[in-house]
């Protein structure tokens, strides 16, 4: 706390101040634009904060990261299409207020729940990284490796539908991280062409993975037309709406509790800290029946979920290099591309960059509540950016982001290739996350499993060293659990599914 | 056979043609870790074939998928990136906008439309320019032209 409370001034110098403003107003726009998710914005920034300072740079990705989040709501509220996954929950309650002509009002609750669950979670993350980031000094190579796997593991498991193709989309993208030189032996592995010597840079990884997936995506739809709901701006309303939904306490606290602790597992995600806390609020609700109907409580409960989740997000990728949220994980490409690598000296030989990024993310929690009220008077018109100017941009943008990281043409087609095949992979149920979160992983996991393999040969073993010690056996064990948890999810599923089918064919 | 079984099955296939080319690498511990990962790539295609061979689910009425408006948004990428090098990333961008806007939304071709197109295109590509050619300096693909 002492050392955050120290570097927080260094958040409020001019240029930082201009960045997370322009942040902010940027990933509220990016977010409420219908086809753009966090992650994407995200990964279209990372290679544009490569020529700025590394605080400056990391100010700007956790400001749009912030704003996109909340900012995803305005369009799931005006036309019922959530802006990002983790504002899904947040349609169900916030479409039916804007169709009863409260849009506004659904829009205000929106900003200021996420401004109390965002420093929720905040506090959380101030609090608790440092001192996890000191306990993963114990981890040695084994342990290391195992955290790899463990990230690669939940990931897997909670973004994709199906639990094997999570996992066949990690191990696609450990195979990704090990195409080119290996670092250890200098010997060619995977180099098809000329254009794989150097291997898959992780900037290029992210851009083509989300980026041109969406690009094709929203040329599928750019002929449709979107149904939306009359918007009138009304007068007077602010101070009256924030003295009301900050007496939701209850809704906004158990939506500020679930969303940080989802944020802290990795891979989970705001859209699963969202569905997770409407859910408990409904059922705690004296009025049940009324969630899904425009009940202002379930627009609370789901903002102030999915922004309590941005912070403790953070903690495992700050600590541990393990994400909490696929756009954690292209944060992570922001911090490596700038020679930050998570851990303990982040906090030590890094302090002034990370608590300046950290100090940056409690300010654009503020930025996002004063800007989004600001902007929903005028947030109708952010829903009308046609998706064809909308995919040529992005293009564009995410050609121009490839080229200028290592001036390198090669890596534009790399992108490019990479984004047509997750396109393909998306289309038969694929997600992206996992690939990506396995190139990025790959590295840490080879570098470990040689380390380690090394260390073994002259010592206990492969398999003692791998597979004994305390440390190993409850990151093997959290493996586990993660697998079998999401097998068992998807198994419930299937017999759901079977037993609705039935059900159906006895109906007919 | 389901769609998810034919996936499982080209995901082995995959598996197995990358399990033959690591013969190819010189040193046997540099091919350890992917080994490793083949392997287990292999092994949860093979669970996957399996799954959806056993236990297949309902499979969803899918649209027709437009490929026409994705297969022509490919191609106008693949020229654009030809032409990157060749006539400089500024102007092979506003072109590229221009394509695609118009390619792709023949449909809305008025005049009144086009020259909003071209408004939008201009100022794009007038801010990518001034930001990051004239301020930021930063370098682009150079061709003959900007």
């Amino acid at each position: 706390m002492v050392d955050f409370l120290t570097y927080f001034p260094q958040a409020l110098t001019p240029i930082n101040l201009l960045v997370l403003v322009l942040g902010v107003i940027g990933g509220l726009f990016l977010g409420a634009t219908p086809g753009l998710s966090p992650t994407m914005a995200v990964a279209l920034l990372v290679p544009f904060t490569f020529h700025m300072e590394p605080a400056t740079g990391l100010v700007l990705l956790g400001a749009v990261y912030t704003a996109t989040v909340a900012g995803g709501a305005i369009s799931a509220i005006l036309i019922n299409i959530p802006g990002a996954p983790a504002n899904i929950a947040t349609l169900l309650d916030g479409h039916p207020m804007a169709k009863q002509g409260q849009a506004q009002k659904a829009l205000y609750y929106c900003f200021i729940s996420s401004l109390v669950g965002g420093l929720f979670g905040m506090v959380i993350m101030i609090f608790f990284t440092p001192p996890l980031a000191e306990i993963s000094m114990e981890f040695g190579p084994s342990e290391m490796f195992w955290i790899a796997v463990f990230g690669i593991s939940v990931m897997a498991g909670l973004t994709s539908g199906s639990v094997l193709k999570g996992l066949i989309g990690g191990m696609f993208g450990l195979l990704v991280s090990v195409i080119g030189y290996s670092p250890m032996l200098a010997t060619p592995r995977f180099v098809f062409h000329d254009v794989l010597t150097g291997g898959v840079a992780i900037v290029p990884a992210l851009i083509g993975l989300f980026a041109i997936p969406q690009v094709f995506s929203l040329m599928e739809t750019a002929h449709k037309v979107t149904s939306d709901v009359e918007f009138k701006p009304q007068k007077g309303i602010l101070w009256k709406t924030i003295k009301e939904n900050l007496g939701h306490v209850k809704a906004l606290s158990i939506g500020s509790v679930v969303g940080s602790i989802i944020g802290v597992i990795p891979g989970a995600g705001g859209q699963v800290a969202g569905l997770i806390a409407y859910d408990q609020v409904r059922k705690f609700s004296k009025n049940p029946q009324s969630f899904g109907t425009g009940n202002p409580e379930g627009v609370a409960a789901a903002e102030s979920a999915n922004n309590a989740m941005v912070g403790p997000s953070l903690i495992p990728l700050l600590t541990l290099s393990v994400p909490g949220s696929p756009t954690a994980a292209v944060l992570l490409g922001g911090l490596l591309i700038h020679g930050l690598f998570p851990g303990p000296d982040l906090f030590r030989e890094h302090a002034a960059v990370t608590y300046t990024f950290i100090a940056s993310l409690v300010l654009a929690q503020f930025a996002m509540c004063i800007f989004g009220i600001m902007m929903a008077r005028y947030s109708h018109s952010v829903m009308k950016v046609p998706d064809l100017e909308m995919a040529a941009a992005v293009t564009v943008l995410a050609i121009f982001g490839t080229y200028s990281v290592q001036n390198s043409f090669d890596d534009v087609i790399v992108m490019f290739a990479l984004g047509t095949i997750m396109y393909i992979g998306r289309k038969v149920g694929f997600s992206a996350a996992p690939v990506v979160l396995g190139i990025i992983l790959g590295v840490i996991a080879e570098d470990n499993f040689l380390k380690g393999k090394l260390i073994a040969d002259t010592d206990v073993g492969v398999v003692a060293y791998f597979f004994t010690g305390s440390l190993n056996v409850i990151i093997i064990a959290l493996c586990v659990v993660s697998v079998g948890y999401s097998v068992f999810s998807e198994a419930r599923q299937y017999k759901k599914a079977q037993a609705q089918a039935k059900a159906k064919e006895a109906g007919s | 056979m389901n769609r998810d079984a034919i996936v499982g099955l080209v995901c082995l296939v995959l598996s197995a043609v990358l399990y033959a080319t690591l013969g190819h690498i010189e040193e046997p511990r540099a091919a350890a870790f992917p080994r490793t990962i083949i392997i287990a790539m292999g092994v949860l295609s093979a669970m996957m074939l399996l799954q959806h061979l056993l236990f297949p689910k309902p499979q969803a009425k899918r649209a027709p998928f437009p490929l026409l408006r994705v297969g022509g948004l490919f191609v106008i990428i693949i020229v654009y990136l030809a032409m990157l090098e060749v006539v400089g990333f500024y102007l092979a961008s506003f072109l590229f906008f221009m394509a695609v806007v118009c390619i792709m939304g023949f449909k809305r071709l008025t005049t009144k439309q086009v020259l909003s197109w071209l408004l939008g295109a201009v100022a794009f590509t007038g801010v990518l320019f001034v930001l990051f050619k004239v301020l930021l300096e930063v370098q682009t693909p150079q061709g003959l032209l900007i």
